[in-house]
């Protein structure tokens, strides 16, 4: 029996799904409209644990707890899907029929969909804004469809939940070529999601939020509208931060499996003005980065940075306050890691461009050497290249993945690009030693960054996304405000 | 800015497309088009009115423009959006009788019979519907309603606020309409329909309607903004 006291908690002219009645759900409740014909049967049992997962799932990822239970609601007069419940509870809302029936093979396809991509807006509502609306997220919203494939899968194999698993493949080919609701700019984004070093996007994407947060930018406060090539030169600058390696050309394609169209001067659709990124602006804005955190922050060099003037950033030196994520030049400036010399973990895109062989150590030692002995910048060019050459033979195993087999693939396939990676950041053997080289050299010359594809060992993903979704534009009041469709 | 652009680009585009062929929330001239479909062939005439700016300064409610005017947002978020909205001239009449019931959800939540008079009652559209009346035979689809007898609702989801979610009144194919009493099931759209692959019923009150509902872009935005 569902507590009486349950039946309350819905919102008017709804009722707790009897389904979960049994299900002890401590962070999420179903609440089913009482004019759906199907009745208590329009929920399977099958989404009442998914719902506390989702949750669980989007308070980790997110970095932020959600203000209380959480509702989800079928209802029968919107046919779609929403943030809010119809009494501004907590919540989101999907049309009855989203859960019950099959779409591309998966039972409950749109019931698994909606209530999690809701879920994620309401999330979105809960942090930042401004992100760029021509190729982030738009009516294509393509981060956002990125990561509904990714937790759809990471779901689905925690449980070994093959249907859910199917779903999220499905979820992901839809966006891929020949797929009804193709998208480059979402397979540009999933190439990046590969890119990011050992093939870890969650962590990648989180680190990158964290870079932006650190600095305290907003990408509302640059000065610029949006959509604008600066905004989107921002983001690219600290995406590539995180990446260890330019990523502007996985963003603008055509990379693997055609993605792209990104900062490249394609309309978004939406009319727009098309813009083109200029890799040498990324490269100052991220250089910025590593040189205020090298002069240990000034606060004016902090605000002309997140007033959008990145040119007048006096340039840092580098030494032990030269971060992480950067590296250090020629002339022993701390800058952004691909172009700088000490790129000691460059094996990393050394295996990245083996990616999909099972000697990562040997393609990391290549990758490695060969960067041992290139100079800085070009160096990292080469690095650049390669490692969107891994992600291109990474993708090409998920494009079969997503054929149907499962995204799990995806996961190999990212493993594949991630061993690599792996392999040369934390040095095979050989790579090891070439990266010791370049460790020497660094340590010669004082600085103290970390090698280029090194494996961060911190976990960011407690972070991940407070602000990534945030940039949808969002305002939780908003979030709750928007209408029920 | 951003719909300013956005406006300006559909406003053109859409002069030349079919009905409802344009972004509803982009573009109010479609947005009645889209509406005619359940009925009245007369309706875009009789607002036409409204589709002066009387006013060059944004308005955020009434209290901004003159008394025989209303404020209009673009897109049609009721003041709740960024942009500011334009005063547009209040109709002053509007059609009646049969075929000029195209019912339309206002932003006091009002259905009203028409969008000619929501405007002349200085209302601007919700976009995002949420108006509570029940109309039977009538489907809420974003401001407008849809006759089930003719149209269905197409749905295509927006995840930002400020550009919400698309909604038309389509046209019923002949297979999907009611036949002796009964109702087809989404098997009666041909294979080629955009959104049918979450394609289910809208209750009204009455009859069922459908609604075809994709996750994803507008494929018309791309098509328009090639142009």
């Amino acid at each position: 029996m569902v507590p009486a006291s349950a039946w309350a908690q819905c919102c008017a002219g709804y009722s707790p799904a009897t389904a979960c009645a049994n299900a002890n759900l401590t962070k999420s409740r179903w609440c089913i409209q009482d004019t759906a014909p199907t009745g208590q049967s329009a929920l399977p049992a099958a989404f009442c644990a998914y719902g506390d997962k989702v949750v669980t799932t989007l308070e980790s990822t997110f970095n932020i707890q959600a203000p209380d239970t959480f509702e989800f609601e079928l209802d029968t007069q919107t046919g779609g899907a929403h943030t809010g419940t119809a009494c501004d509870h907590f919540g989101d809302g999907v049309a009855y029929d989203a859960f019950v029936g099959s779409a591309y093979g998966a039972t409950g396809f749109w019931g698994y969909l909606l209530s999690l991509h809701e879920a994620i807006n309401d999330w979105t509502g809960l942090s930042s804004s401004g992100w760029p609306t021509d190729w982030w997220a738009d009516h294509q919203s393509a981060f956002p469809n990125l990561m509904d494939f990714h937790i759809m899968n990471t779901e689905g194999t925690q449980d070994n939940d093959q249907n859910l698993i199917k779903a999220a493949a499905a979820q992901k080919a839809r966006f891929y070529p020949n797929g009804d609701s193709s998208d480059p700019k979402v397979v540009a984004l999933d190439n990046v999601f590969a890119a990011m070093p050992n093939g870890d996007g969650y962590s990648g994407f989180s680190h990158m939020f964290s870079l932006q947060s650190g600095d305290g930018v907003k990408w509302d406060n640059l000065g610029v509208p949006n959509p604008d090539v600066k905004r989107s030169e921002y983001v690219a600058a600290y995406m590539s931060l995180a990446a260890g390696k330019a990523v502007l050309s996985l963003l603008q394609g055509p990379g693997a499996n055609g993605g792209g169209q990104i900062c490249n001067d394609t309309p978004d659709g939406a009319g727009d003005a098309p813009y083109t990124c200029n890799e040498s602006d990324i490269d100052k804005i991220a250089t910025a980065h590593c040189a205020i955190a090298a002069n240990n922050k000034p606060s004016s060099d902090l605000t002309a940075l997140r007033a959008g003037n990145y040119g007048n950033i006096a340039s840092g030196p580098c030494g032990a306050t030269c971060p992480s994520e950067c590296a250090c030049d020629s002339s022993n400036h701390c800058v952004a890691p691909w172009l700088g010399m000490k790129q000691t973990g460059s094996g990393g895109a050394g295996g990245a461009s083996n990616g999909g062989a099972s000697n990562g150590g040997s393609s990391g030692t290549n990758g490695g050497a060969s960067n041992g002995g290139g100079s800085g910048t070009s160096g990292g060019a080469s690095n650049g290249g390669a490692t969107t050459g891994g992600g291109v033979t990474g993708f090409g195993g998920q494009a079969s993945i997503a054929g149907s087999t499962s995204i799990a693939g995806s996961t190999s396939s990212s493993g594949g690009a991630s061993s690599a990676g792996t392999s040369s950041a934390s040095g095979g053997t050989v790579s090891s030693s070439a990266g010791s080289s370049g460790d020497s050299s660094s340590d010669s010359n004082g600085c103290s960054c970390r090698a280029v594809g090194q494996s961060r060992t911190e976990s960011l993903a407690g972070f991940f996304l407070a602000s990534v979704f945030g940039g949808l534009g969002l305002s939780r009041a908003r979030a709750r405000r928007r209408s029920r469709r | 800015m951003r719909g300013t652009r956005v406006r300006v680009s559909l406003l053109a585009a859409c002069s030349t497309l079919a009905l409802v062929a344009c972004d509803s929330k982009s573009n109010r001239d479609v947005e009645r088009r889209s509406s005619a479909v359940s009925g009245a062939a007369t309706t875009t005439a009789s607002v036409a009115p409204s589709a002066t700016a009387s006013s060059s300064s944004g308005c955020h409610d009434n209290s901004s423009c003159a008394r025989n005017e209303y404020c209009e947002f673009e897109p049609g978020l009721c003041g709740k959006g960024q942009a500011p909205g334009t005063c547009r001239a209040r109709p002053t009449a509007c059609p009646s009788g049969a075929g000029t019931y195209e019912p339309v959800c206002a932003c006091s939540g009002k259905v009203y019979d028409n969008a000619c008079a929501a405007h002349a009652a200085r209302e601007d559209l919700a976009v995002m519907g949420g108006c509570k009346a029940i109309i039977p035979d009538f489907a809420a689809c974003g401001a407008n309603y849809c006759d089930a007898h003719k149209s269905y609702c197409e749905i295509y989801l927006s995840d930002v606020f400020d550009l919400p979610t698309d909604h038309f009144c389509q046209p019923l194919p002949d297979a999907c309409k009611l036949t002796n009493g009964k109702k087809p099931s989404c098997d009666c759209f041909p294979k080629e329909t955009p959104c049918l692959s979450f394609c289910g019923p809208l209750a009204t009150g009455g009859i069922d309607a459908f609604h075809l509902t994709c996750q994803g872009k507008h494929p018309k935005h791309t098509a328009l903004n090639s142009k």
